[in-house]
């Protein structure tokens, strides 16, 4: 395994109550491995980006938990080993590439900055590296987009330079926090497609955040499905997508809208809404939305276990042998 | 439809609007200032104050300190021998103003150099961290403010011997908490970005996130500040050097020229008169500055001329 999260759980002390985005979740991604990790808005799905990093910012906090890298625990990383960590083991790709690139340095520079601080490249190096990784992302012109400034590129290009950022480090690990919702439905594609390939070309594993079931079903070999701050429901893509098991699960597959559906037919939905997660009620959060809810449900929150070709969270699934 | 001109016509306003958006903000801002007529006109009269501060030594047609024939050549009113004319002692006072205007920008322009980086350095650090360390570090800027600059530099001036190097060291050790405190809030907003944050997870070190993505955002505010803090300084320089405080004769300064009149200001009004005119247009100057600067940096304020 190339990476192990433990029991994480990350708080947030609000003046309206304390709030858990990250309760208790454990999951691993090994080599070369795509891992999907799906949820709704506000189900913690991004704070448990920032927690592997631990990068968790204020007033919020890890308060227990391992995220174990190569046999080493970061959580309890020295701050100059924990840099080491952030770039060059562990790269990001965030949602907004207008925001999260730096308005007034040239994209070339900002790329270069990282391939020298963590690959100790040269100057020269590090400049001609950045122009070498503008071009694998199938930028055209890259000598010239280098020297350009955010600002002058189109959306799916900012992406693109963020990526190349991201993976100008080496990492073993690219964590990609919705790296398309903020772009073009077409540019969405080129940027999944994009992202198999640097798996390909430098064999990284890939943490791949996103609320979009049917893109992350596209690129992950499994999917993890997260809801209020819990893993609800694990497993090979197909299985999710082909066969979901926890009611959760199913609503999002229910959800996706399909061509050729009859166009008469309504488009569904989970009912209610995201649960305010200062306020979240007793048992499983998912109780007061799941058409499948019993009393048990009401008392405590199912674990999740094994059930034969996945693991769940879920009273009302059984462990069964694997059908295929 | 002939395709033709379909595909000219479309072009030329493309071109124009690529041409437009090139070079990025800091052409913007500077066509902004260049379309401000009293900031730059008073860039130029500091461009010419500089100037003559440089070349003083080959401009200046009489010495500025060397006494001649007093009693032949005292108090001579404004003549195209003496342009501004003489002073008790007989020395050329357009000579004097001109090496006078050496003091007083180098050290404006020093003192402020060393308080806007002290300041800029402290404020970003203390903005940064936040917390503990940022409350300490701001309870100092509180103290450091709350006694009055001027009196601090009396103090020093007085302990110390009075010097070009010394006022500048005096006057910019005294002035940076003014800087660090605005800089500190400036941080605060900055650091909340997003690219600061991906500055992090890039595991870049506290310091280079500061050097490179922070102070780089604060720096048009900076430039506003500076170009007040310059005039501030040279009017700090000619306060105490006419209360005998600062440079003191017979080096010649605006600040103890304008003193070395002030007996005479009946009878000899040119004494004081040309020192403090030149003293008022170079106030005004770099505040006129640092007002286009403040137009001309402002992202928020509509480009009329422009849109």
């Amino acid at each position: 395994m190339l990476l192990s999260v433990r029991d994480l759980r990350t708080r947030f002390e609000l003046d309206e109550g304390e709030l858990w985005p990250v309760n208790g979740v454990s999951f691993s991604v090994g080599t070369g491995e795509t891992l999907g990790l799906v949820g709704e808005s506000g189900s913690g799905k991004s704070m448990v980006a920032l927690s592997i990093l631990d990068l968790v910012p204020a007033p919020g906090r890890i308060v227990s938990g391992e995220v174990d890298l190569g046999g080493e625990d970061l959580l309890s990383m020295s701050g100059a080993a924990k840099r080491r960590v952030r770039g060059g083991e562990i790269g990001i790709v965030f949602q907004d590439p207008s925001a999260s690139l730096n308005p007034v340095y040239r994209i070339g520079d900002q790329i270069a900055d990282v391939a020298r601080l963590h690959r100790g490249l040269g100057r020269v190096e590090a400049r001609r590296e950045a122009v070498h990784l503008l071009g694998d992302l199938g930028i055209q012109q890259p000598e010239k987009r280098a020297r350009a400034y955010p600002f002058e590129l189109s959306g799916g290009m900012r992406q693109r330079a963020q990526i190349a950022i991201a993976i100008a480090g080496r990492p073993r690990l690219l964590i990609a926090d919705e790296p398309t919702t903020a772009l073009d439905a077409t540019v969405q594609a080129e940027i999944c497609d994009l992202l198999k390939h640097v798996q390909g070309e430098f064999g990284m594993s890939i943490l791949l955040i996103s609320h979009d079931l049917a893109l992350v079903a596209d690129v992950a070999d499994r999917i993890m499905v997260m809801y209020a701050g819990r893993i609800v429901e694990v497993g090979h893509w197909t299985a999710i997508t082909q066969e979901p098991r926890h009611p959760y699960t199913k609503g999002l597959i229910g959800a996706i809208p399909h061509l050729g559906a009859g166009s008469g037919s309504p488009l569904e939905a989970i009912a209610g809404t995201v649960p305010d997660l200062t306020d979240l009620p007793d048992g499983c959060p998912f109780h007061p939305r799941c058409p499948e809810a019993g009393e048990d449900c009401r008392s405590a929150v199912p674990r999740l276990q094994d059930v034969g070709d996945r693991l769940c969270a879920c009273y009302r699934v059984k462990h069964t042998e694997a059908v295929t | 439809m002939d395709p033709g001109t379909e595909a000219a016509g479309g072009r030329a306003p493309r071109a124009d609007a690529v041409k437009k958006t090139r070079g990025g903000p800091w052409a913007t801002s500077l066509r902004r200032f260049r379309a401000n007529r009293l900031a730059l006109w008073s860039l130029y009269v500091i461009a010419i104050l500089v100037l003559v501060a440089l070349f003083a030594p080959l401009l200046a047609p009489h010495d500025p300190i060397a006494i001649g024939d007093v009693m032949g050549t005292r108090f001579q009113p404004p003549s195209w021998t003496h342009l501004f004319g003489t002073d008790e002692f007989g020395r050329d006072l357009f000579s004097r103003a001109l090496y006078g205007a050496r003091v007083s920008l180098s050290v404006g322009v020093l003192a402020m150099l060393l308080s806007t980086t002290i300041g800029t350095l402290y404020g970003s650090v203390s903005g940064y961290f936040g917390g503990v360390v940022d409350g300490v570090m701001m309870r100092v800027v509180d103290v450091w403010i709350a006694f009055p600059a001027f009196y601090l530099m009396l103090l020093l001036v007085g302990v110390f011997e009075a010097s070009v190097p010394a006022l500048i060291l005096i006057l910019g050790l005294t002035a940076w908490p003014a800087t660090a405190r605005f800089m500190r809030g400036e941080i605060l907003s900055l650091r909340k970005r997003e690219y600061v944050e991906a500055a992090r997870a890039m595991g870049l070190p506290s310091y280079r996130i500061i050097l490179r993505h922070l102070i780089p955002g604060a720096l048009s505010p900076v430039l506003v500040t500076g170009a007040l803090a310059v005039a501030g300084m040279i009017g700090a320089e000619a306060g105490l050097s006419f209360l005998g405080l600062g440079i003191s004769p017979p080096t010649p300064s605006w600040g103890n020229m304008v003193a070395a009149g002030k007996d005479t200001l009946a009878s000899a009004w040119w004494v004081s008169f040309f020192p403090g005119a030149l003293l008022t247009i170079t106030l005004i100057a770099f505040a006129l500055v640092a007002d286009g600067l403040r137009d001309a940096l402002d992202p928020k304020a509509l480009d009329q001329k422009f849109v």
